[in-house]
C-alpha cells in the first residue's frame, strides 16, 4: 500500500507545493520572471496528472481482479474537537472521484499551457498564475476529500479564487460589479454547505466518503430532510442553476482560459460532484430528489432558451453549460450515477474547449458561409422558426430576451446592500484610525514637525 | 481650412437629423471584423492642424493627447529624445537659445522645465521628498560641483532687506497650510544671520524653495488649471448605466448575422420598429423599470422622438447637438456599427440606423427615470463617483485644492531652477516685469504643451535618424550598377515586406526587388468554388471587373472533392458548436464530449503537428490552387461584361511596370508576391493580411497579374504602348504568409524550360530569405528562445496555429516611416521592418502623373494603418481595444470586454505593445515644387500633409539632399552634417539577440 500512497501524495501535494512556492516567489523580485512562474505550476500540475493516470490505471485493474477497491487514504488529519464533536480532515480517492481528479488535472494541464501563451506579458501574470494554482488545490480538495467537512475547504478556495479572476481585469468598474455579484451568489449558497457539513459532524462524526456495501446509509432521523435540502442549495449555487443562474455569464469578465476552466470546465461541476457524493453517501427522501429534477429540469430549459438569443458568444456558452448541469441534475436524481458522471466529463471536455477557442468563430461562420456560398439558404435554414407561427416565435423571442435582460440588467441590490455596509466600515475604520491616531482629519495629519 | 472647432459647428446646426448625422461622423468608423481596414481614428478631424485635432478628440472622447511626461522623460534619460531634438521643437515655436533671465535661455528655461518633475505633491509626500530624502540638502546630482559653489557664493551676497521681504512673502502663503516644518524647515533666523563664510548648500536650496514657492503662486494666479489634469473622465449618470445592458443587447441581437439561433422575429423594418414590437410584446419577466407607458411616441419618427423628449427635458435648443453627442458616445462603440450599417458596410445582417439608435435611447432613459422617481431607493448607487477604475498617471493627476497645486507646482519649479541651474538669491531678485516675463514662459509650458513638445521631440529623433540614414547610405554609394538582375521580385509595399526584401537582396545581389499595393492593379472581385465573391482590391475602389476561378480542365471532380471535404469539415464544426447548446443534441455531443480532448490537447500542446498533419492531408488531397484555373475575357464569350478586355488587361500591366520603374529592364523571371497571414483563434486576423486586398489574403492578385502580363496579345499591346517585355520574360504569381513567412507559388508549369533554372534558385533563395526573416521577427517576440533559422521557422508556425496565442504576429506594429521611390535610395539599408517601400520611377513620370495615382492610393493607406496604430498606443482604453484577453466576439461583428460592454474597436493591447506612436515619415523621391504642384491639384492629400497628419521630405537624388516640409508649410532644405552610418556585414549579424528597436545601418560595406 506504501507505494500507491505515496504517488496517491503526489496528486495533492504536487500542486500544494507549487502553491507554496509560488507564494514564496510572490514575495521576491522573482515574481516577474514568467519562466519561473511557468515551470513551477506546470511541475506541480503534471506531478498530479502524472500520478492520476498511473493511479487510476492501477485502480481499475485491481478493481477488475477482485471486483471491489478499498479507498486510499492521502491522509487523514484530526483537526479539531471540542466536547463530543469531532472535526476530522482527510482525503482519500475511490473510484468515483479518481475520475474527476483525472478531469481536474487533465483540464488544468491544458489550459495552464494555454494560459502561459495567453497571458504571456500581461502585469497579473504571476497573480493569475496564483490563483490558478490555488482554484486547483481547492478543486482537488473537492474531489478529494473523505468528508463534506474537508470539502467545504476546497468549496471556499473554488469560490474565493473564481471571484478573484472574474475581477482580474480591475480597470472597469463593471468588471468590480460582476465578481461581486458571482461572489455574492457564492456565499448565499455556501451557507447551506457549512450548515450541512456542521450538522453531520455533530451528528455523525468521522463518517468518512465510501463506495460499496452498505451504502448509502440512512441519516438520523431529524437530519433526513434538513441536509440534503442544504446540500442542494449549496449545489444549485455552485453550479449557477436557477435560479441563481445570473452570476454565471456575468463571470465571463476575467481572461479566456480562466473562463473556461472555471465555468466550462470544473468550477461549474462542482455541485454536480457534490449531489453525486451525497447520494452515494447516504440516503436522501424522495422530496428532495423530486426537488433536484425539478430544478434541474427548469434551469435545463432556462439555460436552452437564453443560450438561443444570446448574441455574444461567451454568454451563450455560459448559460448552454448551465443547461448541461441541469440535466446532470435530473439524471443524478433518477439514479443514473454512471451516465451523469460520463456526461459531466464529457460536457466539461467541450466545453472548455469551445469557450478556448471562442474567439475563432466569426472565422468559423465565414468558412461555413463560403462553404455554402451555392446554398447559403438552405444550410442556414433553421427548424424551428418553420414549425412554429409567426406571433409565437416573436413572443418567445420576447420572453427569452426579458429573462437575459433580467439577468443583465443593472446591479443586484444585494450587491448594492453590500457595497453600502462595507462603506459603512471603511468609514468606522478611518475614523478609528484617527482617534487612535490623536489627530482630527484632514491636513493637521502630518503636522509633526521635523 | 476649417480652424473652428468641431463642437461649435454643432451649435450651429438647427435640425435634429442634420445633428445626428454631423454625429455620425465623431463616431468609430469600423466596420465588422471579418475584414479588418485599417483607418485613421480620428478621420473626423482631419481638417484641423495634427494637434488641435488631437485636443478636440481628447475633449469629444476624453482621451489621453500623449503619453505621461514622466515616460518622455524616460525615453530621454535612454536616449530614445535627445536635448537637440527638443531644441529643434523649440526652435519652431520660436525659442530661440539667446540669453534671456537667470543666465540662460528661454529655451533653456523650458527644457528645465519638461526635464523637471511634476508630480502631484501630498503634504506627506513633499515632505518626505524635501526632508527624508534630503532634497533640501544637497543639489541635484546634474548641477556640477563648480556651479553649486557659484550658486551657494552668489546666495551668501543676497541683501538682507531682500531676504526679510521674501521670507514675508513666504510666510504668508504657507501660512494656511497647517504644515508647521514648512516654516520650520526655513529656518528664518539662522538664514537672515548666517554670516557669508558658513552659507551652506542647504541654505541655497532652502532660499530656491522659498522662491519656487513664490513663482508657483504667480503662476497659478495666472494659469489656475497649471498641472491640473486636463482629461475629464466622462461620468455617466445611474439612468445611463441603467440603460446601457438592454441597449447593448438589444442592438447585439438586432445586428447579429448569425451567432444568436433565436432572432427577433422581423428585422427588416428598423430597430425602432423592432423595438416597439419588442415592447408591444409585454411579458411577466420583463425588468419593472421597462414595464412603463410608451404610447405616446407610437407612430412618430424618430427625430420626433428625439425632438419631444428634447424639449420636455427642457434641454436648451443651442445645446442639443452636444447633448446627442454626449448620449452618443456612451456606447460610441455601438453607435459607430449602427452607423456603418445605415451607411451599407457589407457583412452586417441589416440595417439600422443612428436616429434609430438614439431615440431608442432617450425612450428607454425616459422609462428608467419614470421608475427610479416612483422607486427613488432602487436607484443603483455606484460608490465614490469620483473614483475611477484606473490606474493613476503619473503627472497629469487632478489636483484640487489650492494648497496642492501650489506645492506641486513649487516643487516642480524647485527641481527646474536646479536643473537649469540657478540660484535663489537671482530668481528673488529680479524685477516685476522679469518675474512676470518668467511666470508667463511657465504658464504657457504647462502640461499638455510640454507634452506635444515631447511629443514631437520624440517623433524628430526617429525622422532626423531615418533621414541621415538614408543620405548616409545614398552619399557612399557608388553610382555602378549592379550586375544584371537575374530575377525581379514585386512585393507589396508593406512594412513586412521591407525585411523579407533585405534578405532576398543580401542572399542573392542579383535579385532586384519592388514594392507595389498588393492587389497589383487587379481591381477584381473573385468568384471561386471554394470562397464567397469579394472584392480583393482597396475598399475605397469598386471594382467593376470580376473574375472566375474554376477547375482546370480534368481536374473537376478532384476539386469537387476537396470542396465536399472543406464543406463537412465547417459542417461538423458548426453542428457541435450549434447544437451543443441545444437540449436534446446538446446532451448527446455532451455524453460524447470526451472525444474533445482530442483537439482540445492537440491543439493547445502540440499546434505545429496539428498543422503538419493539415498540410500532409492537403497535399495528399490536393492543392487547390493547381486545380484551378482563371477565367479571361475571350475565352467563354466575348461580350460577357465584367471581365478585363485585353485593353484593359494591358493598361494595368503598363502601368505596374512603368510605376514601379520595372520596365527599364526586366528580367527573365519577374515574381509577382502578394501577401496575407494565417492566424487561429485570432478575431483580428483580417488586420494581418493584405489592406491593398480589402483585409483580405492577396493570393489570387498576383496570380492574376502574372497570367495577365505573361499572355501574348496583352504584351503585343503592352508593346504598341512603348514598352517592350522580352520575349524570355516570365511573371511567376507566389503568396507570402507573413505569420508563418511560407512562400507558395502559382501556375508552375507555364515556366519555360530555359527559366526552370532561375526559378529553381530563386525558390531555394526564398527558402533561405524566408528563415532569415523568421528570425528577425522572432527577436521582438518576448516568449521566443530562438537562436537558429530553422529553429525561428519552426516558432513562427507554430504562433500561427497555437490557439492560445494572442500575437500571432505584430502586425504592422512599428511602422513609421514610407519611402516612395526608387529602391536604390533604401537599398543596402537596414529599416528594422519599420518602413513602407513604394516603388516608384521618377524619371519615367515627368508630368507626375504617376505619383499623383500613385500618393492617392499610398497615402491615406499607410497613414490610415500608421495612425491607427498611433491612437491604439496613445490611449488604448479610449482609442484602443483594451487587452485581448477578455474579448467576446458578439453578433458575429465585433468585440465586447467581457461580458456586456461597449464594442471595442481600433487595436487591442497586444497589437501595439511594442509601437512607437510616431506620425508617418513619407520621404518623396521627386522635385519640392513638383511635389507641391501636386498637392495643389489634390485636395485630400493637401489637407493632410498641411495638417501634418503625415510629416512628409522630399529626396532629390542628383544632389543627395532631403528637404523637409515644415510648419511654415514649405519645403526647406535639412541642413546639419550628415553622421556616419554604422555599417554591418549582415542584418543577422545586426539582429540577433536584440529585441529593442534598432539604429538604422548599413548591411554590407561602403561601395
Amino acid at each position: 500500500m506504501g507505494a500507491l500512497q505515496a504517488v496517491a501524495c503526489a496528486i495533492f501535494f504536487g500542486p500544494l507545493a507549487s502553491l507554496v512556492v509560488l507564494g514564496l516567489v510572490g514575495f521576491t523580485p522573482l515574481r516577474s520572471r514568467e519562466r519561473l512562474i511557468k515551470r513551477v505550476v506546470a511541475t506541480g500540475q503534471s506531478a498530479a496528472f502524472v500520478s492520476g493516470v498511473a493511479l487510476a490505471v492501477v485502480m481499475v485493474r485491481r478493481y477488475l481482479a477482485s471486483g471491489s477497491l478499498e479507498p486510499i487514504d492521502i491522509f487523514h488529519y484530526h483537526f479539531f474537537s471540542f466536547n463530543h464533536h469531532v472535526v476530522e480532515i482527510g482525503l482519500r480517492l475511490d473510484l468515483l472521484n479518481i475520475w474527476f481528479v483525472l478531469m481536474a488535472t487533465t483540464l488544468s494541464n491544458i489550459v495552464g499551457v494555454f494560459s502561459q501563451h495567453y497571458l504571456h506579458r500581461d502585469p497579473g501574470f504571476y497573480r493569475f498564475f496564483f490563483l490558478i494554482v490555488l482554484f486547483l488545490n481547492g478543486v482537488l480538495i473537492v474531489f478529494l476529500a473523505s468528508s463534506f467537512q474537508a470539502l467545504f475547504i476546497g468549496w471556499e478556495l473554488v469560490g474565493i479564487t473564481s471571484a478573484l479572476l472574474i475581477s482580474f481585469f480591475t480597470v472597469r468598474r463593471e468588471t468590480i460589479d460582476n465578481a461581486l455579484h458571482a461572489f455574492w451568489a457564492y456565499r448565499v449558497c455556501d451557507v447551506g454547505l457549512l450548515c450541512g457539513a456542521a450538522l453531520l459532524a455533530a451528528h455523525l462524526p468521522a463518517d468518512q466518503f465510501a463506495l460499496g456495501a452498505g451504502l448509502p446509509r440512512a441519516l438520523p432521523g431529524e437530519l433526513a430532510y434538513l441536509v440534503p435540502f442544504l446540500f442542494l442549495f449549496s449545489a444549485m449555487g455552485k453550479s449557477a442553476q436557477y435560479p441563481y443562474s445570473s452570476w454565471l455569464p456575468r463571470a465571463m469578465e476575467g481572461p479566456t482560459s480562466s473562463s473556461a476552466i472555471f465555468y466550462g470546465g470544473l468550477s461549474i461541476h462542482a455541485g454536480v460532484y457534490l449531489l453525486l457524493r451525497l447520494r452515494l453517501q447516504y440516503e436522501v427522501p424522495t422530496a428532495m430528489l423530486v426537488a433536484t429534477a425539478a430544478v434541474g429540469a427548469i434551469s435545463c430549459v432556462y439555460g436552452v432558451l437564453l443560450s438561443q438569443v444570446q448574441s455574444d458568444v461567451k454568454s451563450a456558452l455560459a448559460y448552454a453549460s448551465l443547461s448541461q448541469v441541469g440535466i446532470m441534475f435530473v439524471e443524478i436524481s433518477l439514479g443514473w450515477y454512471y451516465v451523469a458522471t460520463i456526461h459531466c466529463i464529457g460536457h466539461a471536455f467541450l466545453r472548455t474547449y469551445q469557450i478556448l477557442k471562442c474567439s475563432s468563430i466569426i472565422h468559423q461562420f465565414v468558412a461555413f458561409e463560403d462553404a455554402h456560398q451555392f446554398d447559403a439558404e438552405r444550410a442556414k435554414a433553421k427548424f424551428l422558426p418553420l414549425l412554429l407561427p409567426a406571433g409565437a416565435l416573436s413572443r418567445g423571442f420576447s420572453i427569452a430576451f426579458d429573462l437575459a435582460l433580467r439577468a443583465a440588467s443593472g446591479r443586484s441590490l444585494l450587491v448594492m446592500s453590500l457595497e453600502r455596509l462595507s462603506r459603512r466600515l471603511q468609514e468606522g475604520e478611518e475614523r478609528w484610525i484617527s482617534f487612535i491616531s490623536g489627530s482630527g482629519r484632514g491636513g493637521g495629519r502630518g503636522g509633526e514637525g521635523s | 481650412m476649417a480652424r473652428a472647432g468641431h463642437i461649435e459647428d454643432l451649435r450651429q446646426l438647427r435640425s435634429v437629423e442634420e445633428m445626428i448625422e454631423r454625429i455620425g461622423s465623431f463616431l468609430p468608423s469600423q466596420g465588422p471584423l471579418r475584414t479588418f481596414v485599417h483607418h485613421n481614428t480620428l478621420h473626423h478631424f482631419e481638417d484641423l492642424e495634427f494637434f488641435e485635432a488631437l485636443d478636440e478628440a481628447a475633449g469629444v472622447f476624453a482621451a489621453n493627447t500623449a503619453f505621461p511626461e514622466t515616460t518622455y522623460q524616460g525615453l530621454c534619460r535612454s536616449g530614445r529624445i535627445d536635448l537637440t531634438d527638443i531644441n529643434r521643437v523649440l526652435a519652431e515655436q520660436s525659442l530661440d537659445g539667446a540669453m534671456w533671465l537667470l543666465g540662460a535661455s528661454r529655451r533653456k528655461m523650458v527644457r528645465s522645465l519638461m526635464l523637471a518633475a511634476p508630480v502631484p505633491l501630498t503634504a506627506e509626500m513633499l515632505r518626505w521628498r524635501l526632508l527624508e530624502k534630503r532634497y533640501l540638502d544637497r543639489f541635484h546630482p546634474e548641477v556640477s560641483a563648480s556651479k553649486a559653489q557659484h550658486i551657494v557664493q552668489s546666495d551668501s551676497r543676497i541683501a538682507e532687506s531682500l531676504l526679510r521681504y521674501w521670507l514675508d512673502a513666504y510666510a504668508s502663503i504657507v501660512k494656511d497650510w497647517h504644515q508647521e516644518w514648512l516654516h520650520e524647515l526655513v529656518d528664518v533666523h539662522e538664514l537672515m544671520h548666517s554670516p557669508q563664510d558658513s552659507w551652506t548648500e542647504g541654505d541655497s536650496l532652502r532660499l530656491m524653495w522659498i522662491a519656487s514657492i513664490v513663482v508657483a503662486r504667480e503662476v497659478l494666479a495666472a494659469r489656475p488649471d497649471f498641472g491640473a489634469s486636463h482629461r475629464r473622465p466622462a461620468k455617466h449618470t445611474p439612468i445611463e448605466e441603467t440603460v446601457n445592458p438592454y441597449l447593448i443587447k438589444f442592438t447585439a441581437s438586432f445586428l447579429d448575422a448569425g451567432l444568436a439561433y433565436l432572432t427577433m422575429y422581423d428585422r427588416t423594418r428598423g430597430l425602432l420598429w423592432a423595438f416597439f414590437a419588442h415592447m408591444r410584446n409585454t411579458s411577466a419577466v420583463r425588468p419593472t423599470w421597462l414595464r412603463g407607458d410608451l404610447s405616446r411616441f407610437d407612430g412618430l419618427r424618430a427625430c420626433d422622438i428625439i425632438e419631444q423628449i428634447l424639449r420636455s427635458r427642457g434641454v436648451p435648443e443651442p445645446e442639443w447637438g452636444q447633448y446627442l453627442l454626449d448620449k452618443a458616445l456612451i456606447l460610441k462603440g455601438w453607435g459607430g456599427l449602427v452607423r456603418q450599417s445605415e451607411l451599407g458596410v457589407s457583412g452586417v445582417a441589416t440595417r439600422a440606423e443612428l436616429r434609430d439608435f438614439l431615440a431608442v435611447r432617450l425612450m428607454l432613459e425616459e422609462l428608467a427615470d419614470g421608475y427610479y422617481s416612483r422607486h427613488p431607493h432602487r436607484m443603483p448607487s455606484y460608490g465614490d463617483e469620483d473614483q475611477e477604475f484606473e490606474l493613476t498617471r503619473p503627472g497629469l493627476a487632478d489636483v484640487d485644492d489650492e494648497a496642492t497645486r501650489i506645492r506641486t507646482t513649487a516643487y516642480h519649479l524647485f527641481h527646474a531652477f536646479q536643473l537649469l541651474p540657478c540660484a535663489g538669491s537671482e530668481i528673488l531678485g529680479l524685477s516685476a516685469a522679469e518675474r512676470e516675463d518668467l511666470v508667463s514662459l511657465a504658464c504657457r509650458f504647462d502640461a499638455p504643451e510640454r507634452c506635444r513638445v515631447w511629443h514631437q521631440a520624440y517623433e524628430w529623433n526617429l525622422y532626423s535618424r531615418a533621414a541621415s540614414a538614408i543620405l548616409a547610405v545614398n552619399r557612399e554609394r557608388g553610382q555602378k550598377r549592379a550586375c544584371e538582375p537575374a530575377c525581379q521580385v514585386v512585393c507589396c509595399i508593406d512594412d513586412r515586406e521591407e525585411s523579407f526584401r533585405r534578405y532576398l537582396e543580401e542572399i542573392n545581389e542579383g535579385y532586384e526587388t519592388f514594392g507595389t499595393a498588393g492587389f497589383f492593379g487587379v481591381d477584381a472581385e473573385f468568384h471561386s468554388l471554394y470562397e464567397r465573391p469579394a472584392p480583393f482590391c482597396p475598399v475605397n475602389v469598386v471594382p467593376t471587373h470580376s473574375i472566375q476561378v474554376t477547375a482546370r480542365r480534368g481536374s473537376e471532380g478532384r476539386l469537387l472533392g476537396l470542396q465536399r471535404v472543406k464543406t463537412l469539415q465547417s459542417d461538423v464544426e458548426m453542428f457541435i458548436d450549434s447544437k451543443s447548446r441545444s437540449l436534446v443534441r446538446g446532451w448527446l455531443l455532451a455524453l460524447g464530449g470526451i472525444v474533445a480532448l482530442v483537439p482540445l490537447s492537440l491543439s493547445t500542446l502540440a499546434p505545429r503537428l496539428m498543422h503538419r498533419v493539415r498540410v500532409y492531408l492537403k497535399r495528399a488531397l490536393l492543392n487547390p490552387a493547381d486545380e484551378s484555373s482563371i477565367v479571361f475575357a475571350e475565352e467563354e464569350g466575348a461580350e460577357d461584361t465584367g471581365r478585363f478586355t485585353l485593353d484593359e488587361m494591358a493598361l494595368r500591366v503598363r502601368t505596374l511596370l512603368q510605376t514601379t520603374g520595372l520596365s527599364r529592364h526586366l528580367a527573365p523571371l519577374v515574381v509577382v508576391m502578394g501577401h496575407g497571414s494565417y492566424s487561429t483563434n485570432n478575431p483580428y486576423r483580417s488586420a494581418y493580411d493584405c489592406g491593398a486586398c480589402g483585409g483580405r489574403p492577396g493570393r489570387l492578385n498576383p496570380r492574376v497579374f502574372a497570367l495577365m502580363a505573361n499572355r501574348r496579345d496583352v504584351r503585343e499591346k503592352v508593346r504598341e504602348q512603348g514598352i517592350e517585355i522580352p520575349e524570355a520574360t516570365q511573371f511567376v504569381g507566389a503568396f507570402h504568409n507573413t505569420t508563418t513567412d511560407a512562400v507558395e507559388y502559382f501556375d508552375l508549369d507555364s515556366i519555360s524550360s530555359a527559366n526552370r533554372k532561375v526559378f529553381e534558385k530563386f525558390r531555394a533563395d526564398v527558402e533561405v530569405a524566408r528563415a532569415q526573416n523568421a528570425l528577425e521577427r522572432c527577436r521582438r517576440f518576448d516568449d521566443a528562445e530562438v537562436s537558429t533559422v530553422s529553429q525561428a521557422i519552426a516558432h513562427v508556425e507554430s504562433r500561427a496555429h497555437h490557439i492560445a496565442q494572442p500575437r500571432p504576429e505584430y502586425g504592422h506594429a512599428t511602422n513609421a516611416i514610407c519611402v516612395v521611390g526608387r529602391r536604390e535610395i533604401t537599398k543596402g539599408l537596414f529599416l528594422d521592418r519599420r518602413a513602407f517601400l513604394v516603388s516608384y520611377d521618377k524619371a519615367a513620370d515627368p508630368e507626375t502623373a504617376a505619383l499623383r495615382n500613385l500618393l492617392r492610393a499610398v497615402i491615406p493607406v499607410c497613414m490610415g494603418i500608421n495612425l491607427e496604430y498611433f491612437f491604439s498606443a496613445l490611449d488604448n482604453q479610449r482609442y484602443g481595444a483594451g487587452t485581448k484577453l477578455p474579448h467576446n466576439v458578439t453578433s458575429l461583428l465585433g468585440l465586447m470586454t467581457g461580458y456586456c460592454s461597449d464594442l471595442r474597436t481600433g487595436l487591442p493591447a497586444q497589437m501595439i505593445e511594442i509601437h512607437e506612436a510616431t506620425r508617418l515619415l513619407v520621404i518623396i523621391e521627386q522635385e519640392p515644387d513638383k511635389i507641391l504642384e501636386l498637392l495643389s491639384r489634390e485636395p485630400e492629400l493637401d489637407r493632410v500633409v498641411k495638417n501634418r497628419w503625415v510629416v512628409v521630405m522630399a529626396y532629390r537624388a542628383e544632389a543627395n539632399e532631403l528637404f523637409l516640409f515644415d510648419h511654415t508649410q514649405a519645403f526647406v532644405k535639412l541642413e546639419g552634417a550628415i553622421g556616419g552610418l554604422r555599417s554591418v556585414a549582415s542584418s543577422l549579424d545586426w539582429v540577433v539577440g536584440k529585441k529593442e528597436h534598432l539604429e538604422f545601418v548599413r548591411i554590407g560595406r561602403a561601395t
